[in-house]
Protein backbone atom coordinates (compact mmCIF):
# COMPACT_ATOMS: atom_id res chain seq x y z
CA UNK A 1 0.00 0.00 0.00
CA UNK A 2 1.27 3.44 -0.86
CA UNK A 3 1.71 5.66 2.13
CA UNK A 4 -1.15 8.12 2.34
CA UNK A 5 -2.75 10.49 4.81
CA UNK A 6 -6.23 9.30 3.85
CA UNK A 7 -7.60 6.63 6.17
CA UNK A 8 -8.30 3.30 4.45
CA UNK A 9 -11.87 2.14 4.81
CA UNK A 10 -12.74 -0.31 7.59
CA UNK A 11 -12.16 -3.83 6.32
CA UNK A 12 -9.05 -2.88 4.33
CA UNK A 13 -6.10 -5.24 4.77
CA UNK A 14 -2.88 -3.49 5.73
CA UNK A 15 0.53 -4.22 7.18
CA UNK A 16 1.53 -2.85 10.59
CA UNK A 17 4.65 -3.03 12.67
CA UNK A 18 4.04 -5.31 15.65
CA UNK A 19 6.39 -7.52 17.63
CA UNK A 20 9.45 -6.44 15.68
CA UNK A 21 8.09 -7.30 12.23
CA UNK A 22 5.43 -6.31 9.75
CA UNK A 23 2.24 -8.32 10.22
CA UNK A 24 -1.09 -8.43 8.42
CA UNK A 25 -3.95 -6.53 9.99
CA UNK A 26 -7.41 -5.25 9.14
CA UNK A 27 -8.54 -1.66 9.61
CA UNK A 28 -11.51 -1.65 11.96
CA UNK A 29 -12.15 2.06 12.48
CA UNK A 30 -11.13 5.51 11.28
CA UNK A 31 -10.23 7.36 14.50
CA UNK A 32 -9.88 10.71 12.78
CA UNK A 33 -7.23 13.38 13.17
CA UNK A 34 -5.63 13.32 16.60
CA UNK A 35 -2.77 15.62 17.57
CA UNK A 36 -2.00 16.18 13.90
CA UNK A 37 -2.07 12.50 12.91
CA UNK A 38 -4.73 10.61 11.00
CA UNK A 39 -5.25 7.46 13.09
CA UNK A 40 -6.92 4.14 12.38
CA UNK A 41 -7.63 1.22 14.66
CA UNK A 42 -6.35 -2.12 13.37
CA UNK A 43 -6.98 -5.74 14.30
CA UNK A 44 -4.03 -8.10 13.95
CA UNK A 45 -4.53 -11.75 13.13
CA UNK A 46 -7.75 -13.74 12.89
CA UNK A 47 -10.83 -11.57 12.80
CA UNK A 48 -12.75 -13.99 15.04
CA UNK A 49 -10.08 -14.04 17.73
CA UNK A 50 -11.08 -11.49 20.35
CA UNK A 51 -7.73 -11.94 22.07
CA UNK A 52 -5.81 -10.75 19.01
CA UNK A 53 -3.98 -7.43 19.33
CA UNK A 54 -6.05 -4.40 18.39
CA UNK A 55 -4.54 -0.94 18.57
CA UNK A 56 -4.29 2.49 16.98
CA UNK A 57 -1.69 3.49 14.42
CA UNK A 58 -1.10 6.56 12.22
CA UNK A 59 -2.14 6.09 8.62
CA UNK A 60 1.28 7.25 7.42
CA UNK A 61 2.90 4.32 9.26
CA UNK A 62 0.78 1.65 7.55
CA UNK A 63 2.76 -0.75 5.39
CA UNK A 64 1.98 -3.02 2.45
CA UNK A 65 0.39 -6.32 3.45
CA UNK A 66 3.26 -8.79 3.93
CA UNK A 67 3.55 -11.35 1.14
CA UNK A 68 3.02 -14.32 3.47
CA UNK A 69 -0.39 -13.02 4.61
CA UNK B 1 -8.73 25.48 25.03
CA UNK B 2 -10.21 22.02 25.35
CA UNK B 3 -9.36 18.56 24.06
CA UNK B 4 -10.86 17.51 20.75
CA UNK B 5 -12.90 14.90 22.60
CA UNK B 6 -14.41 17.49 24.93
CA UNK B 7 -15.15 19.79 21.99
CA UNK B 8 -17.05 16.96 20.26
CA UNK B 9 -18.90 16.20 23.52
CA UNK B 10 -19.99 19.84 23.88
CA UNK B 11 -21.01 20.27 20.23
CA UNK B 12 -21.83 17.19 18.13
CA UNK B 13 -22.86 14.93 21.03
CA UNK B 14 -24.77 17.69 22.78
CA UNK B 15 -26.71 18.44 19.59
CA UNK B 16 -27.68 14.78 19.14
CA UNK B 17 -28.93 14.55 22.72
CA UNK B 18 -30.80 17.85 22.36
CA UNK B 19 -32.55 16.46 19.29
CA UNK B 20 -33.89 13.53 21.30
CA UNK B 21 -35.10 15.83 24.06
CA UNK B 22 -36.80 18.00 21.43
CA UNK B 23 -38.49 14.89 20.04
CA UNK B 24 -39.69 14.12 23.56
CA UNK B 25 -41.26 17.55 23.81
CA UNK B 26 -42.81 17.21 20.36
CA UNK B 27 -44.78 14.10 21.28
CA UNK B 28 -48.09 15.70 22.18
CA UNK B 29 -51.15 14.57 24.11
CA UNK B 30 -51.73 12.93 27.46
CA UNK B 31 -53.06 9.50 26.51
CA UNK B 32 -51.50 6.05 26.72
CA UNK B 33 -50.04 6.41 23.23
CA UNK B 34 -48.00 9.40 24.33
CA UNK B 35 -46.78 7.60 27.44
CA UNK B 36 -45.55 4.64 25.38
CA UNK B 37 -43.82 6.97 22.90
CA UNK B 38 -42.08 8.96 25.63
CA UNK B 39 -40.95 5.75 27.36
CA UNK B 40 -39.28 4.67 24.13
CA UNK B 41 -37.68 8.09 23.75
CA UNK B 42 -36.45 7.98 27.34
CA UNK B 43 -34.89 4.57 26.70
CA UNK B 44 -33.25 5.88 23.53
CA UNK B 45 -31.97 8.92 25.39
CA UNK B 46 -30.38 6.79 28.11
CA UNK B 47 -28.62 4.59 25.53
CA UNK B 48 -27.48 7.65 23.58
CA UNK B 49 -26.11 9.45 26.65
CA UNK B 50 -24.10 6.35 27.55
CA UNK B 51 -22.89 5.94 23.95
CA UNK B 52 -21.80 9.56 23.56
CA UNK B 53 -20.06 9.54 26.93
CA UNK B 54 -18.19 6.39 25.85
CA UNK B 55 -17.26 8.19 22.61
CA UNK B 56 -15.89 11.08 24.68
CA UNK B 57 -13.88 8.80 26.98
CA UNK B 58 -12.40 6.84 24.07
CA UNK B 59 -11.52 10.05 22.26
CA UNK B 60 -9.89 11.55 25.33
CA UNK B 61 -7.92 8.34 25.85
CA UNK B 62 -6.70 8.34 22.24
CA UNK B 63 -5.67 12.00 22.45
CA UNK B 64 -3.85 11.38 25.72
CA UNK B 65 -2.00 8.44 24.21
CA UNK B 66 -1.01 10.41 21.14
CA UNK B 67 0.29 13.38 23.14
CA UNK B 68 2.46 11.06 25.24
CA UNK B 69 3.65 9.10 22.19
CA UNK B 70 4.69 12.26 20.38
CA UNK B 71 6.58 13.47 23.45
CA UNK B 72 8.65 10.27 23.49
CA UNK B 73 11.76 9.55 21.40
CA UNK B 74 10.88 8.36 17.91
CA UNK B 75 12.18 4.85 18.51
CA UNK B 76 9.75 4.39 21.43
CA UNK B 77 6.59 5.45 19.62
CA UNK B 78 5.46 2.17 18.05
CA UNK B 79 5.89 0.38 21.38
CA UNK B 80 4.01 3.06 23.29
CA UNK B 81 1.07 3.23 20.89
CA UNK B 82 0.49 -0.49 21.27
CA UNK B 83 0.92 -0.36 25.05
CA UNK B 84 -1.52 2.52 25.40
CA UNK B 85 -4.26 1.46 22.96
CA UNK B 86 -4.13 -2.36 22.63
CA UNK B 87 -7.42 -4.02 23.65
CA UNK B 88 -8.71 -1.10 25.68
CA UNK B 89 -11.71 -1.81 27.84
CA UNK B 90 -13.36 1.34 26.51
CA UNK B 91 -13.33 -0.16 23.01
CA UNK B 92 -15.36 -3.13 24.12
CA UNK B 93 -17.58 -2.14 26.99
CA UNK B 94 -19.47 0.77 28.51
CA UNK B 95 -17.63 3.80 29.80
CA UNK B 96 -18.01 2.54 33.35
CA UNK B 97 -16.13 3.59 36.46
CA UNK B 98 -14.01 0.45 36.09
CA UNK B 99 -13.21 0.68 32.37
CA UNK B 100 -12.35 4.38 32.58
CA UNK B 101 -10.14 3.79 35.62
CA UNK B 102 -8.28 0.82 34.15
CA UNK B 103 -7.69 2.36 30.71
CA UNK B 104 -6.40 5.67 32.05
CA UNK B 105 -4.21 3.78 34.52
CA UNK B 106 -2.06 2.90 31.48
CA UNK B 107 -0.85 6.50 31.68
CA UNK B 108 0.21 6.03 35.31
CA UNK B 109 -2.80 8.15 36.17
CA UNK B 110 -5.48 7.69 38.86
CA UNK B 111 -8.29 9.42 37.02
CA UNK B 112 -10.96 8.85 39.68
CA UNK B 113 -8.77 9.84 42.61
CA UNK B 114 -7.64 12.94 40.78
CA UNK B 115 -11.19 13.79 39.74
CA UNK B 116 -12.38 13.43 43.34
CA UNK B 117 -9.65 15.81 44.47
CA UNK B 118 -10.54 18.28 41.71
CA UNK B 119 -14.28 18.38 42.32
CA UNK B 120 -16.41 17.53 45.37
CA UNK B 121 -19.21 16.57 42.97
CA UNK B 122 -17.25 13.64 41.55
CA UNK B 123 -18.60 11.03 44.00
CA UNK B 124 -22.20 11.90 43.11
CA UNK B 125 -21.39 11.99 39.41
CA UNK B 126 -19.69 8.63 39.72
CA UNK B 127 -22.85 7.18 41.27
CA UNK B 128 -24.91 8.71 38.47
CA UNK B 129 -22.61 7.13 35.87
CA UNK B 130 -23.12 3.75 37.52
CA UNK B 131 -26.87 4.30 37.45
CA UNK B 132 -26.77 5.33 33.79
CA UNK B 133 -24.83 2.24 32.75
CA UNK B 134 -27.07 -0.06 34.78
CA UNK B 135 -30.16 1.32 33.04
CA UNK B 136 -28.35 1.28 29.69
CA UNK B 137 -27.57 -2.42 30.06
CA UNK B 138 -31.12 -3.19 31.17
CA UNK B 139 -32.46 -1.49 28.04
CA UNK B 140 -29.91 -3.08 25.71
CA UNK B 141 -30.64 -6.56 27.06
CA UNK B 142 -34.33 -5.89 27.80
CA UNK B 143 -33.75 -7.29 31.25
CA UNK B 144 -35.23 -5.13 33.97
CA UNK B 145 -34.77 -7.61 36.82
CA UNK B 146 -32.17 -5.93 39.02
CA UNK B 147 -29.99 -7.53 41.67
CA UNK B 148 -30.25 -6.28 45.25
CA UNK B 149 -27.04 -4.29 44.75
CA UNK B 150 -28.38 -2.73 41.57
CA UNK B 151 -31.69 -1.90 43.24
CA UNK B 152 -29.81 -0.02 45.95
CA UNK B 153 -27.80 1.83 43.31
CA UNK B 154 -30.91 2.73 41.33
CA UNK B 155 -32.93 4.14 44.25
CA UNK B 156 -34.89 7.24 43.26
CA UNK B 157 -34.19 6.71 39.56
CA UNK B 158 -36.48 5.57 36.76
CA UNK B 159 -36.67 5.70 32.98
CA UNK B 160 -37.92 9.27 32.96
CA UNK B 161 -36.74 12.44 31.31
CA UNK B 162 -35.88 13.87 34.73
CA UNK B 163 -33.51 10.99 35.49
CA UNK B 164 -31.98 11.20 32.01
CA UNK B 165 -31.30 14.90 32.53
CA UNK B 166 -29.53 14.14 35.81
CA UNK B 167 -27.37 11.48 34.14
CA UNK B 168 -26.54 13.80 31.28
CA UNK B 169 -25.62 16.53 33.75
CA UNK B 170 -23.33 14.12 35.59
CA UNK B 171 -21.63 13.16 32.33
CA UNK B 172 -21.22 16.84 31.48
CA UNK B 173 -19.52 17.41 34.81
CA UNK B 174 -17.29 14.37 34.51
CA UNK B 175 -16.29 15.28 30.95
CA UNK B 176 -15.29 18.78 32.04
CA UNK B 177 -13.32 17.48 35.02
CA UNK B 178 -11.60 14.75 32.99
CA UNK B 179 -10.64 17.25 30.30
CA UNK B 180 -8.98 19.50 32.88
CA UNK B 181 -7.23 16.88 34.99
CA UNK B 182 -5.91 14.95 31.99
CA UNK B 183 -4.49 18.20 30.60
CA UNK B 184 -2.82 18.84 33.95
CA UNK B 185 -1.39 15.30 34.02
CA UNK B 186 -0.01 15.64 30.48
CA UNK B 187 1.48 19.00 31.37
CA UNK B 188 3.22 17.47 34.36
CA UNK B 189 4.59 14.57 32.30
CA UNK B 190 5.59 16.36 29.10
CA UNK B 191 6.18 19.92 30.32
CA UNK B 192 3.82 21.27 27.68
CA UNK B 193 0.12 22.01 28.04
CA UNK B 194 -1.66 19.86 25.43
CA UNK B 195 -4.84 21.98 25.13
Amino acid sequence: MAKTATAPAPGTKVGVRYGGRIVAAVVTEDRGMVAGHQLVRVHVGDWDDSDSPEFEVPVDELQPVPAAA
Amino acid sequence: MASGAFTVWRTVSSKRLDELIAAHAAVGGTGRGRRYATEQLNASLVVQIAAHFQLFCRGLHTETAEVLVLAAPTSYRTMLRVAFTDRRSLDRGNASVETIGSDFARFDFDIWGTAAAASPLTSTRRLRLNQLNTWRNAIAHQDFVFTAKQQTRLQETSLTLASARRWRGACNGLASTFDQIVAAHLTAVTGTRPW
